[in-house]
C-alpha cells in the first residue's frame, strides 16, 4: 500500500510539472496566435475594431500578469476547457481531441499491443529452443524494423492498395458512411485500419523479438533456470515460470514507454495514410500556429505517457516483487 | 568445527553402493577442448557422506553435474556410465540412458541438489510457495493445493524457518535462510542422494556452522546419501565419511575421511591440509601450494601435480600415476587395526592414491613419513594398546563418532 501511495504521489507531482510546462512553453515562443488569427481574417476582409481584445479573451491569453494567467489556465483546465482551435475556428479543442483521439488510440494502441505480444512470444521461443526457423526470421523482422517507416508504409500502400486493390488507400473510414456503431461503418473502419495497423506491427515486431530473445538467452543461463531443470520441473513450466517470466521484465518497461507514445509516435503513419487521428491533427495545428490545439494535444500526450507509466509501474510491482517495499 | 556424521550408525549397509559412476570424462568444447574431468570412477555408498575436495577448477562441480546429467553446453560428457541402485533392490538405472521424460522424473525424486549460491538458485520473482509447489506439481501431481502447502510448511519448519515465510520472496531472506530454503527444497521429495555443491562457501563461518549442523541432523533423521563438494579439506574431514581429493580433473586420493585427517598419502592432499586453518588442532603457519593448476586444454604428461610438488622425483615427469590402493606397509597397519576393530575391513581397499611415491618399484624407499598414509602415525609398527580401539587418532584428537561438538 505504501508503494502504491508513493507512486500516486509521484505521478501527481509529475502531472503538475507537465501541466505547468505546457502552460509556460508556448508563452516563451515568439509569435502570437491572436495576430495569426487576425492576419487570416484580414485576408477575407477587415476584422471589426476591438477584435484583437475579443480574440485574446476567447483564447485565454488576455490581461493580467503571468501568474494570473497561469491560475486562469489551471481553472479552465479543471473544467476541461482547453480553449478554442484556430484551425477549425471556433471549435473547442476538447471537441477536436474527442473526435481524433479514439482513432489513434484504438488503431495504434491495438497495433502496439499486438506487436508486443507476437514479438515477445516469438522472441522467447527463439531464445528457448534456438529453433532455426525463428532465428532465421529474426534478421527479417529486424530488417523491417530498420527500414524507414514511411517507406515501408508506402510500399505496402502501393502493393496492397494501388496494385492489388485489396485495401483502401487512405482515411479511417468510408466518408459516405455515417460514423456510428453500424456494422457497415465498423467493417469500413476495420478495412481502413488493416494497412496502417499491419505496418506498425511489422515495424515494431523486430525490436520486441530481438530484445526478448536476448533476454531469454541471458535468463536461461541463470542458476535458477538451471536449478528448475535440476528439479525436474516440466519444460513448459520452466519456460513460462522461470525463463520467460523473468526475461520479460525489461520488455515490460519498454512496453510502458511505447504505450505512452501510442498517441504521439504515429504521426508519420497518420500522414502517409491520411488517418484521422491525433498525429494528423497535430501536424495541422503546427502548420496553422494553432497554439491552443497544440497545447491540448501535448497535454493529452503527457497524460497518456504518465498514465501508461503509472499503469506499468503498478503492474511491475506485481510482477517483480523486488520493487515492492517490504510489508 | 566438528559435526557428528550420521551414517556411522548404519555401518552394516555401507557396502552397497547407491550410485556407481565409472570412467567419467567431461570436456568443455572449444577450438581446443578443455578436459575438465578425466576418467573418474567413484562410488557413493548408501547413507554415507562422500566429500569431494580440491582447488577451484579441478573438476569437482563438473563431476557432480555430470553424475546427474546437468552439464550445460559447452560441457559434454564424452565417456562414462552412471548407475543408480535403488533401495528396493530393483535393477540399477543407467542414468545416461534415460529418456527425457524419465530423466525429468528421476531428477529431484532420486537425486536433488543444494547449490552454491542460494540467491541465484531461487527464482527472485516468484514466491517460495510457488517454487515449492512447482516441485510437487512436477513430481506428485496428485497432491492438491492444500497438501502442497502443508508439506511446504513442514519442510520450512524442518530446516528451522518460520512457515509464515512461505508466501515471501527470496530477497526477503538472509543468505543463511536462503540456503536453508535451498536445503528444504532439496529434501522436498525425500531423495536418496543430495548433491551439495559448496553449499556454505558464500556464508560466514557462524552461519556455515549452523548449516552444517542442520545437514548433519537431517541426515541422521532422513538417512539420505550426500556428495559434498568443497575446497575446505578440514571441514570435509570432520564432516564426511569418505572423501575424494581431485586435482586437474582426476581423483588423486580417496580414503575414509578420518584417516586422511590423520595423515594423507598424496602430496596435494597434504598441501590442501596445510592451506586451511584447523579450528581445533594446534596453531600452525598456513602454507599455500605454490603455482597453479595446469591448463586442462593441454595433454598432461606424467603426474599433473608434479610441477608444484616438493617431493617430485624420477618417474613423475613422464609416467602418469594410476589411482591404486595404498602400498602394503601402511595397508598392513590398517588391516591389523581393522582386524581388532572388527568388521570394518571393507574400508581397507578404499584408501587409494595416485602417486609414484607409494609405488614400491619406482620408489623402493617408500613415501616420506608425512605421506605414509598411516592413520596411527606409528611408522608401520602398531603398538597393541593403540591399535586396540581406534579410539585415539594420531593428532591427539578424540576419534570420530565418539566426540561431540
Amino acid at each position: 500500500m505504501r508503494y502504491f501511495t508513493r507512486k500516486v504521489g509521484f505521478y501527481v507531482l509529475a502531472l503538475w510539472g507537465a501541466v505547468t510546462l505546457n502552460f509556460f512553453l508556448p508563452r516563451f515562443i515568439p509569435g502570437n496566435p491572436v495576430e495569426v488569427l487576425l492576419a487570416r481574417m484580414t485576408e477575407s476582409g477587415n476584422p471589426p475594431p476591438g477584435e484583437y481584445k475579443v480574440l485574446s479573451s476567447v483564447l485565454g491569453i488576455g490581461g493580467g500578469n503571468l501568474l494570473d494567467q497561469y491560475w486562469h489556465y489551471l481553472r479552465q483546465l479543471s473544467r476541461l476547457n482547453l480553449g478554442v482551435s484556430i484551425t477549425e475556428f471556433p471549435t473547442p479543442v476538447t471537441h477536436i481531441l474527442a473526435q481524433t483521439l479514439p482513432w489513434t488510440i484504438v488503431l495504434v494502441g491495438t497495433a502496439t499491443v499486438i506487436a508486443f505480444l507476437i514479438g515477445t512470444t516469438l522472441g522467447a521461443l527463439a531464445g528457448w529452443r534456438r529453433s532455426r526457423f525463428l532465428n532465421n526470421l529474426l534478421p527479417v523482422t529486424t530488417f523491417l524494423t530498420a527500414t524507414p517507416y514511411f517507406w515501408l508504409a508506402l510500399v505496402f500502400l502501393y502493393i496492397f492498395g494501388v496494385v492489388l486493390h485489396y485495401l483502401p488507400l487512405n482515411g479511417g473510414y468510408d466518408p459516405t458512411l455515417d460514423i456510428g456503431w453500424s456494422s457497415s461503418f465498423i467493417v469500413s473502419a476495420l478495412q481502413h485500419s488493416v494497412l496502417p495497423g499491419a505496418t506498425i506491427v511489422l515495424a515494431q515486431l523486430g525490436g520486441w523479438m530481438l530484445s526478448m530473445r536476448n533476454m531469454t538467452l541471458t535468463t536461461l543461463s541463470e542458476d535458477y533456470v538451471w536449478a528448475a531443470e535440476a528439479k525436474g520441473i516440466r519444460p513448459r513450466r520452466v519456460l513460462l515460470g522461470y525463463a520467460a517470466r523473468n526475461a520479460i521484465l525489461p520488455s515490460v518497461t519498454g512496453f510502458a514507454i511505447s504505450l505512452g507514445f501510442v498517441v504521439s509516435g504515429s504521426i508519420i503513419m497518420e500522414i502517409v495514410f491520411s488517418y484521422p487521428g491525433i498525429g494528423y491533427t497535430l501536424l495541422q495545428a503546427v502548420q496553422n500556429d494553432d497554439y491552443a490545439l497544440m497545447q491540448g494535444i501535448f497535454l493529452v500526450i503527457c497524460l497518456v505517457v504518465l498514465g501508461a507509466n503509472f499503469l506499468v509501474d503498478m503492474l511491475y510491482g506485481f510482477i517483480d516483487p523486488r520493487t515492492r517495499q517490504a510489508r | 568445527m566438528r559435526v557428528q556424521p550420521a551414517a556411522q550408525t548404519g555401518a552394516e549397509g555401507r557396502n552397497d553402493a547407491v550410485l556407481r559412476a565409472s570412467h567419467i570424462s567431461v570436456e568443455y568444447g572449444g577450438t581446443v577442448p578443455t578436459r575438465a574431468v578425466r576418467d573418474v570412477s567413484i562410488e557413493l555408498h548408501r547413507g554415507e557422506m562422500l566429500g569431494i575436495a580440491g582447488e577451484s577448477g579441478c573438476g569437482k562441480s563438473t563431476l557432480a553435474y555430470a553424475l546427474t546429467r546437468l552439464l550445460r553446453p559447452p560441457a559434454v560428457m564424452t565417456e562414462g556410465q552412471v548407475l543408480f541402485c535403488g533401495r528396493d533392490g530393483a535393477a540399477p538405472i543407467d542414468i545416461m540412458q534415460l529418456e527425457p521424460e524419465a530423466l525429468r522424473r528421476f531428477r529431484w525424486t532420486v537425486v536433488s541438489m543444494v547449490f552454491q549460491s542460494a540467491m541465484n538458485s531461487l527464482n527472485p520473482v516468484i514466491s517460495l510457495r510457488r517454487q515449492f509447489s512447482d516441485i510437487f506439481e512436477a513430481h506428485v501431481p496428485e497432491m492438491d493445493r492444500e497438501a502442497r502447502d502443508r508439506r511446504s510448511r513442514e519442510l520450512l519448519e524442518m530446516v528451522g524457518i518460520d512457515p509464515s515465510r512461505l508466501g515471501g520472496f527470496p530477497h526477503e531472506l538472509s543468505g543463511g535462510m536462503r540456503q536453508r530454503v535451498g536445503i528444504a527444497m532439496a529434501l522436498a521429495l525425500q531423495p536418496e542422494i543430495v548433491i551439495m555443491d559448496e553449499p556454505t562457501t558464500a556464508l560466514d563461518v557462524v552461519v556455515q556452522r549452523e548449516i552444517l549442523l542442520e545437514i548433519a541432523r537431517l541426515r541422521r533423521e532422513l538417512g539420505f546419501s550426500v556428495i559434498f563438494i568443497t575446497h575446505d579439506l578440514p571441514m570435509l574431514v570432520d564432516l564426511s565419511d569418505r572423501l575424494a581429493v581431485m586435482y586437474a580433473g582426476e581423483i588423486v586420493e580417496r580414503a575414509p575421511a578420518e584417516w586422511v585427517g590423520g595423515r594423507p598419502a598424496h602430496p596435494y592432499t597434504l598441501g590442501l591440509q596445510a592451506a586451511c586453518p584447523d579450528l581445533l588442532g594446534e596453531r600452525r603457519a598456513l602454507q599455500g601450494i605454490p603455482g597453479s593448476p595446469p591448463d586442462l586444454r593441454q595433454r598432461l604428461r606424467g603426474c599433473a601435480f608434479a610441477p608444484r610438488c616438493q617431493y617430485v622425483f624420477g618417474p613423475c615427469a613422464d609416467i602418469h600415476p594410476v589411482l591404486s590402493p595404498l602400498a602394503p606397509p601402511a595397508a598392513a597397519v590398517i588391516e591389523s587395526v581393522l582386524d581388532r576393530d572388527g568388521g570394518k575391513t571393507s574400508k581397507l581397499n578404499d584408501w587409494a592414491v595416485a602417486c609414484h611415491l607409494h609405488d614400491r618399484t619406482a620408489n623402493p624407499a617408500g613415501p616420506p613419513d608425512e605421506l605414509a598414509g598411516d592413520p596411527l602415525g606409528t611408522g608401520g609398527l602398531v603398538p597393541p594398546a593403540v591399535g586396540a580401539g581406534l579410539g585415539v587418532d594420531p593428532t591427539g584428537r578424540p576419534a570420530r563418532g565418539q566426540d561431540q561438538l
